[in-house]
């Protein structure tokens, strides 16, 4: 049968669909159709019936009882039929195999399950992350039908999904994915195409060579980048590398020296030293930064030296000191975390001549010295720090820390132990002094937590945020007694219970005064207070009375597990009290109260039952 | 002693989230109390929720096709998390302590016991206890008729005055007198009709590709111009019928906006007994026409090697208190089977359905009835095809030789004789499974039976199949869910 003569129908059919059946009566186009159906209509009777309906519709109005839309509606609705039942199903032309990379995914997961992934893998909205992750983590990803979303989710909106896509769930199919990715990616792509390349080159073997390598040359500017970046583990493109380096692109020429620095060749380092140190130092800084070459250290401590020595003598030419600086800032920041003699040397050379280079802290020359010497357990770098912290107090905590390590107990309570009666000098200095001591011990002794805890009560979690204290034997250890003391007289209340020891009369009285006039609210009192009085050897009786009294005095936060402890461990006594101050509490430490007040019930009881 | 598995209890969930809560449930240890009843046939426990009581719960397996779930909270969500978590709890293997069967389940269980005693009694003494189909008010019926007839009308004059100002002239002002007139058919019992003209609008509303949708909406337009024609016809000679009987043949009933019922069903011999079902293919999605979500599966009756489909309707706004359904991996056991009137694959239900794992010789029959000629299987799928109010998408089981590729990388299936049938991805679930087929072992792509949809496309005249499951021996490849 004449499938083109009916879909040439159809064609004139939905022209006039468009146009308006108004304008049918007369169409030439049908016109010309209808002699064809009318000679196909002799042999087979649906084209006749074709012929009357194109008959019907090019007719003039007045001609039929029927509208000019009816026509056209019967016509097609004919037509549609007869073109479904002469629908082809057969491809034209050779077949070969299917090009097809089997993986060991599997199809067992449930709609239901899936849909929920699927959402979140392709729209917008709140909430995807987690679902993502969880899903990632339960192994769904194990699942086929999520991979195609995942590999289109690279491309999502939302960076912490994309990254989260690139970074762990692509790289965890391993090798298997690797054909779909190649057959997805485009080297002349943009962004989309430069993370499915990253995806590859993470997972990929020595396969992608090729790959990679033709991405590097040919692709556009964003997927060169990540080629090159990856081209570091075939070492024989050094000297492509090279050439890359000289790239006119930035992008691409930080990505070479970043490779150039991976391979780390001595030519490679020398030749990234050399663009440093020349015309193209920011791009190849990142390189600077990961190569950890001793040789290479030793040249830029030089420069480094250098440049210092120059920036003095043209301390006057405000133009030539700016780039100076910029060289020097670079130098410095290169040097970070990377540990040599020289570079010691030059520190503490630095620090000796303080006044000489004083005028360059500008460039926070002292700051990256003193993070460097405070690491370094020698005698030289301990005084160096303290000479420093003379000079400047700013450097206090770098000396302080370095002390800390180095010096005994005793010595260390004999430098930092800031005494305002002796130290005269300049009474507002000393107070200073002394406040960053405190601040700077409690760094050490305390540390602060947080996350949420489980409780036998209510929702069974329940977040807090507290302090806990260096256990009472360090404290024995490393700390001199007579810190206590020297605590009580700053009236440092939290330093106080972490230093309190049995028999120390004064820490007594301090903490017992501090309980008669609690604050009103204080968010770690309770636990602080109730920790210290234990340090002190405080009886039960003691601390549980001390507990009772703050919560019915103060707005009581119960939010320290060691608190919710001695809560739990009062006795039945206290029952009516706490009972009396109910009122005064809401949720999540109401539920403490009742949960308390349930336990005493059921001691209650249980003793009665004994007794009986 | 009941045995249940995870997948059961994720089947009697309404939605993932409910699954997920009464997981989180269980993982926060929130059940104070876990307790079976000494034949295990109860499962009972209390959970600590943000009330000040803990809320009781439980899950009765005395009667193990209808298992009742219980429980004192407010949620409206049937089962509630709690009972769903408590049932989670116990396939984990959590210890549940035994102890009486609590007072007031006892009674409910008496109370039950009673209802179902009495039944017997009524089937002992020969009277019919299932349920009656409705008698019908015949005046009311009558003027319910006239009233669809001339809901057609309207609806026949709205869709011609569009055509013959054609739809090139159709703007944003035509388009909401459209939506007026879906409005206006809700008083015309014409559901069928009027998600079909919301259908037309949602399709004239995507104006940035109008052009390209010219072809679907015409056919849509064709597709209410049958509705209309033959609804007329139907609803006249059943005006004219003095028992204004129901046609239980066609599905034109169903367009029109008929919800059949059970019984009635039942009374046109559309209900078998004991059936065996697998589900092959399940995927859930959004139909903008109905304004509800759809669930659909694909299921083989074991026997008579039919492809049956279920649907389930949940309204955008109820969706959360309807059951969403999922795929199905076990074999359904249904005493009562309610078949549609349709066409290749039939609409069917159930209420009742117990289930058991899915043997290896279970998907024998799925081979044996897959059709082995392509020619035979078009020929039938043209057939439906040719009646515009058919079902456009048939499901069938094909057998596949071989599965091979085109020089332009398209996918064709190969019968026995050579004959090709092209794939491709289709519009109305909108899940892409072609490009999985990539994925897939060699073995899984020759000599498999492969479960398809077929759709035509106007625009090509290509009769085109969607591969949605492949089985290969005893083993299932859902490329759909």
């Amino acid at each position: 049968m004449s499938t083109a003569l009916l879909q040439e129908l159809h064609q004139e059919v939905r022209r006039l669909y468009i146009a308006g059946s108004d304008l049918a009566q007369g169409d030439f186009r049908l016109k010309r159709l209808l002699p064809q159906f009318e000679q196909l209509g002799e042999r087979a009777p649906v084209f006749k019936k074709l012929a009357e309906g194109i008959a019907a519709v090019i007719a003039p109005e007045a001609q039929e009882t029927r509208t000019s839309a009816e026509k056209l509606q019967d016509l097609s609705l004919l037509l549609s039929s007869v073109l479904r039942t002469l629908g082809t199903t057969s491809a034209e032309g050779e077949l070969t195999d299917v090009k097809s990379h089997p993986t060991s995914l599997t199809t067992k997961l449930s709609f239901r399950k899936l849909a929920v992934v699927v959402e979140a893998l392709s729209t917008k909205g709140y909430g995807r992350y987690s679902t993502i992750e969880e899903a990632f983590e339960k192994g769904m990803f194990e699942d086929l039908r999520l991979l195609p979303y995942a590999i289109a989710a690279l491309d999502d909106h939302y960076d912490p999904i994309a990254r989260m896509i690139e970074r762990r769930i692509l790289p965890s199919y391993d090798s298997q994915i690797v054909p779909y990715l190649l057959s997805a990616f485009d080297p002349s792509g943009g962004k989309l195409h430069a993370k499915t390349l990253d995806v590859i080159a993470q997972i990929g073997g020595v396969e992608i060579e090729e790959c990679l390598f033709h991405a590097a040359q040919f692709g556009s500017n964003e997927v060169r980048e990540v080629a090159i970046d990856h081209l570091w583990r075939f070492e024989q493109y050094e000297s492509e590398l090279l050439s890359f380096s000289k790239d006119r692109r930035w992008g691409i020429r930080r990505a070479a020296y970043c490779a150039l620095a991976r391979i780390g060749s001595k030519s490679a380092v020398a030749w990234i030293y050399e663009a440093f140190s020349g015309s193209d130092t920011d791009a190849a800084s990142g390189a600077i930064y990961t190569c950890e070459d001793s040789e290479l250290i030793d040249w830029l401590v030089q420069d480094l030296e250098r440049a210092l020595k120059q920036a003095i003598e043209i301390i006057e030419d405000k133009k030539l000191q700016e780039s100076s600086h910029k060289k020097i800032k670079y130098l410095l920041n290169a040097l970070v975390g990377k540990r040599s003699d020289s570079l010691y040397n030059l520190y503490v050379f630095l620090i000796s001549n303080y006044m000489s280079y004083k005028s360059l802290n500008e460039l926070d020359l002292y700051y990256y010295a003193a993070r460097y010497l405070v690491e370094c357990n020698t005698e030289v770098a301990m005084n160096k720090l303290k000479e420093l912290e003379e000079h400047d107090t700013r450097y206090m905590s770098y000396a302080f820390r370095n002390a800390l390590h180095q010096l005994t107990p005793s010595q260390f309570y004999e430098r930092y132990a800031i005494w305002s009666e002796i130290d005269l000098k300049v009474k507002k200095n000393v107070k200073r002094r002394q406040n960053e001591v405190v601040e700077l011990i409690k760094e050490v002794v305390l540390k602060n937590e947080y996350g949420d805890f489980i409780v036998p009560w209510g929702k069974k979690e329940l977040y807090m945020n507290f302090n806990s204290m260096l256990p009472t034997d360090k404290i024995v250890q490393e700390w001199d007694e007579r810190w206590l003391d020297w605590v009580i007289e700053q009236k440092e209340f939290t330093l106080v219970c972490v230093f309190a020891r049995p028999g120390h009369l004064a820490a007594r009285q301090f903490l017992l005064d501090k309980l008669a006039n609690p604050p009103k609210q204080s968010e770690d009192f309770a636990g602080t207070l109730l920790r210290g009085l234990r340090r002190l050897g405080e009886s039960d009786e003691l601390l549980q009375e001390a507990l009772v009294k703050l919560i019915e005095t103060t707005k009581c936060d119960l939010h320290d597990p060691y608190v919710l402890e001695q809560l739990y461990q009062l006795p039945v006594t206290y029952h009516d009290r706490l009972v009396a101050v109910l009122p005064n509490y809401r949720r999540p430490i109401l539920d403490a109260l009742l949960y308390t007040l349930d336990q005493m019930q059921t001691v209650a009881g249980a003793e009665k039952f004994a007794s009986q | 002693m009941i045995e249940l598995t995870e997948g059961y209890v994720d089947s009697l969930a309404l939605n993932a989230s409910a699954i997920k809560n009464a997981q989180g449930l269980v993982k926060k240890r929130s059940f104070v109390q876990l307790n079976k009843s000494e034949d295990g046939t109860l499962l009972f426990g209390e959970c600590s929720g943000s009330g000040k009581s803990n809320y009781a719960c439980s899950a009765d397996f005395i009667e193990p096709e209808m298992p009742v779930m219980r429980c004192s909270c407010p949620s409206r969500q049937f089962p509630c998390k709690h009972t769903l978590g408590l049932l989670y709890a116990y396939v984990n293997g959590e210890t549940f302590e035994q102890a009486d069967v609590p007072e007031d389940i006892a009674a409910k269980r008496e109370k039950a016991e009673m209802r179902e005693q009495k039944k017997a009694e009524q089937v002992a003494a020969g009277v019919d206890t299932k349920p009656k189909v409705k008698k019908v008010n015949k005046s009311a019926l009558k003027k319910k008729i006239q009233a669809q007839l001339e809901g057609l009308d309207l609806l026949e004059k709205l869709t011609l005055s569009l055509i013959r100002g054609g739809l090139g002239t159709i703007d944003s002002k035509t388009l909401k007198m459209i939506q007026e007139h879906v409005k206006q058919l809700g008083n015309y019992y014409l559901t069928g009709a009027q998600s079909e003209l919301r259908r037309l609008v949602v399709l004239l509303d995507d104006e940035d590709n109008r052009e390209a949708a010219y072809t679907s909406i015409m056919e849509q337009l064709t597709l209410l111009h049958a509705l209309i024609k033959k609804g007329r016809v139907h609803l006249t000679a059943k005006l004219n019928d003095p028992e204004l009987k129901l046609d239980p043949e066609s599905t034109i009933e169903e367009w029109l906006g008929h919800a059949w019922q059970l019984a009635e069903l039942k009374e046109f011999g559309l209900m078998s007994e004991q059936v065996e079902l697998i589900q092959l293919a399940f995927a859930g999605y959004v139909d903008q026409g109905r304004e509800e979500y759809m669930d659909r599966g694909y299921w083989l009756d074991k026997e008579s090697g039919e492809i049956h489909r279920t649907i389930q309707y949940r309204p955008y706004k109820a969706s959360k208190y309807i059951k969403e359904e999922d795929s199905f991996f076990d074999v359904a056991l249904v005493s009562e089977l309610y078949r549609y009137p349709g066409d290749i694959n039939r609409r069917v239900r159930w209420e009742k359905m117990t289930s058991r794992p899915l043997a290896p010789q279970d998907l024998e029959p799925v081979h044996a009835k897959a059709y082995r000629s392509y020619a035979d299987a078009i020929k039938l799928v043209k057939n439906q095809l040719k009646n515009p109010l058919g079902d456009r998408n048939p499901v069938m089981l094909l057998h596949v030789v071989e599965v091979r590729q085109t020089e332009q990388g398209q996918f064709v299936i190969l019968d026995e004789v050579g004959h090709r049938l092209l794939l491709d991805d289709l519009s109305p679930i909108g899940y892409k499974t072609v490009s999985l087929l990539t994925y897939l072992s060699e073995a899984n792509l020759h000599d498999v039976t492969m479960l398809v949809m077929f759709e035509h496309h106007l625009d090509t005249g290509r009769l085109v199949a969607q591969p949605l499951t492949i089985i290969k021996g005893a083993d299932i490849t859902r490329l759909l869910y």
